[in-house]
């Protein structure tokens, strides 16, 4: 669905490329979190995908269309759904629905068709009780999913979060983070950029960034054993992990597998 | 000294009318030498209330008292403001100047601070916040990293030498090590300065490990204002305000439901692997 052959990019004036010989491939329906410090690379990573960085070097194939030709940029666009970390920069109009309507007006939809995706979305982000308000009034918060709720009104097979989750709180994330698995359970290929490793536990796989090259590309169990590999990246486990660790210090035998609260209490509650 | 507040109500107005209040009926000491932690939903007050600690916001007479300095007079904010940092959310966006040391000098500038002392205080904040002066001070601040900018806004603020530092979300959208980075920070300048610490964040690990004191705010009223220990232990409570609970505190409830009895006011690794030292000991 997404594949990523020997990219090199290289932002102007730049002295190192951003990204170094990428090569990555991800399947329809994958659920992919993007890791790394500031500066790793991930972000541009995530902004080849759409065509919004063209390789320097290398090729970038999305649902079979290449991204360097011209032609190929709107119909990709169309699969691709991206959101950014600033909800402030993503939102185009002054009323929620009108704002989440944007999209799909301008792909020339159905009236009808419109109101029935723009409920759909904003239900799916917990809005729908925002659908009339003002979006100056809204929080931080509350706009990133408005933007989120545009994306989905677009209805795209791919959908892209660069760091979506940073400004909300943690029932808007967790929210969010809910949204996202209950897409990717519908067949949505999602692709998540973030800084926080508890929301990754859960992907298919974890692309680990580090200097512009993939250094790590495996399960959340297999990522979060390479306690080196983490610390190289600049990294940290999530919390559970960290205590899971410091808890072997101690003796207590707890496999990899353990990644969250539920699953080290099931583990270390018998060895007390 | 402290900062006073007192029947703090507050209502945005729209095209000549009163909303319905942001704030209603705050009242509570914030006392010099905490870390105050601010915790609440979004849209629950909480940006709304610490623009009210340095008069970004207008109050009333007697509600508002930052060393005894009443924030509703004119002369009062403007000494208020010399005591109470302000580091908005994503203050790199504010960057202005043409090199990191001109922007961090501008507020002692507008102290009227003389040269001497402004170029201390510029490099000492440089320092504070990890930036080496030499290779940082002549640069744009738009050829920086994300981190450094971040860096940079912070020491901005840092270099007005505030009693009282208000952060708001200071860690939003940095990496674990920025995040990392920022809290050492904020520990150090306590531990030298005594600085009282005012921190609006949504990890509720962060404010576990930091804070010695939470408000959790709900629709604009004090919904709990306690210790973190005590705070935490309201999971129920803390998850029907929407918010959550740092992740020993989760573990510590998954423990209990699985018959072990664990106090569920130990919200922090270091507590938990106490509790699991004092096991052994006693096994």
């Amino acid at each position: 669905m997404i594949q990523f052959d020997h990219v090199t990019f290289r932002y102007e004036n730049a002295d190192e490329p951003a990204l170094c010989d990428v090569s990555l491939r991800i399947e329809e329906g994958s659920f992919v979190a993007i890791v790394g410090h500031n500066g790793s690379g991930k972000s541009t990573l995530a902004k080849h995908i759409n065509g919004l960085l063209l390789p320097s070097s290398g090729t970038v194939t999305v649902c079979g269309l290449q991204t360097n030709l011209e032609e190929n940029i709107l119909p990709i666009r169309q699969q691709v759904g991206m959101a950014f970390q600033n909800p402030d920069n993503q939102l185009v109009t002054t009323i929620v629905e009108e704002d989440v309507a944007f999209g799909p007006e301008n792909l020339g939809i159905e009236p009808n068709e419109i109101r029935s995706r723009v409920d759909e979305a904003l239900a799916s982000v917990g809005m729908t009780n925002y659908a009339e308000k003002a979006v100056h009034h809204l929080s931080g918060g509350q706009k990133q999913r408005i933007a989120i709720a545009g994306i989905l009104a677009l209805k795209p097979r791919i959908l892209v979060l660069d760091e979506a989750t940073a400004m909300l709180d943690p029932s808007g994330r967790k929210e969010l983070i809910d949204t996202v698995k209950s897409l990717h359970k519908t067949g949505m290929t999602v692709l998540m950029v973030t800084q926080y490793m508890e929301e990754t536990t859960e992907c298919d796989r974890i692309v680990v960034m580090n200097h512009g090259k993939v250094v790590c590309d495996d399960t959340p169990k297999a990522v979060f054993s390479e306690v080196e590999l983490l610390a190289e990246s600049n990294l940290v486990p999530p919390e559970t992990v960290k205590v899971r660790n410091a808890l072997r210090e101690l003796g207590y035998s707890i496999p990899d597998s353990v990644l969250n609260a539920e699953q080290l209490a099931e583990a270390v509650c018998p060895l007390l | 000294m402290s900062i006073v507040i007192n029947h703090l109500t507050f209502a945005y107005t729209e095209g000549g009318k009163r909303l319905a209040p942001t704030l209603k009926d705050l009242t509570f000491t914030i006392e010099e030498g905490e870390f105050l932690g601010i915790i609440g939903h979004t849209g629950s007050g909480k940006s709304t209330f610490v623009q009210h600690l340095n008069g970004l916001l207008p109050s009333e007479k007697d509600t508002v008292l930052v060393d005894g300095h009443d924030l509703s007079e004119k002369a009062e904010r403007r000494r208020a403001r010399e005591l109470v940092g302000m580091v908005f959310q994503y203050p790199e966006y504010q960057l202005f100047a043409e090199s990191v040391a001109e922007d961090i000098a501008f507020g002692p500038k507008n102290m009227k601070l003389e040269e001497p002392e402004i170029d201390r205080r510029v490099r000492h904040a440089m320092e504070l916040v990890g930036l080496d002066y030499e290779r940082f001070s002549k640069r744009s601040p738009f050829e920086l990293s994300g981190g450094e900018r971040r860096r940079t806004a912070i020491a901005g603020v840092l270099s007005m030498e505030p009693k009282y530092l208000v952060l708001d979300e200071p860690m939003a959208g940095l990496d674990p090590k920025g995040r990392g980075n920022i809290l050492a920070l904020l520990e150090q300048i306590r531990r030298e300065s005594g600085c009282t610490v005012i921190m609006i964040s949504h990890s509720m690990d962060d404010i576990a490990r930091h804070a010695t004191k939470v408000l959790v705010l709900e629709k604009g009223e004090i919904a709990m204002l306690d210790t973190p220990q005590n705070v935490f232990s309201h999971a129920d409570k803390l998850e029907s305000l929407g918010l959550s609970v740092p992740n020993v505190t989760k573990i510590c409830t998954e423990m209990n439901k699985r018959g072990i009895s664990i106090p569920t006011t130990i919200c922090t690794e270091a507590a938990l692997l106490d509790w699991f030292k004092g096991v052994k000991h006693h096994a």
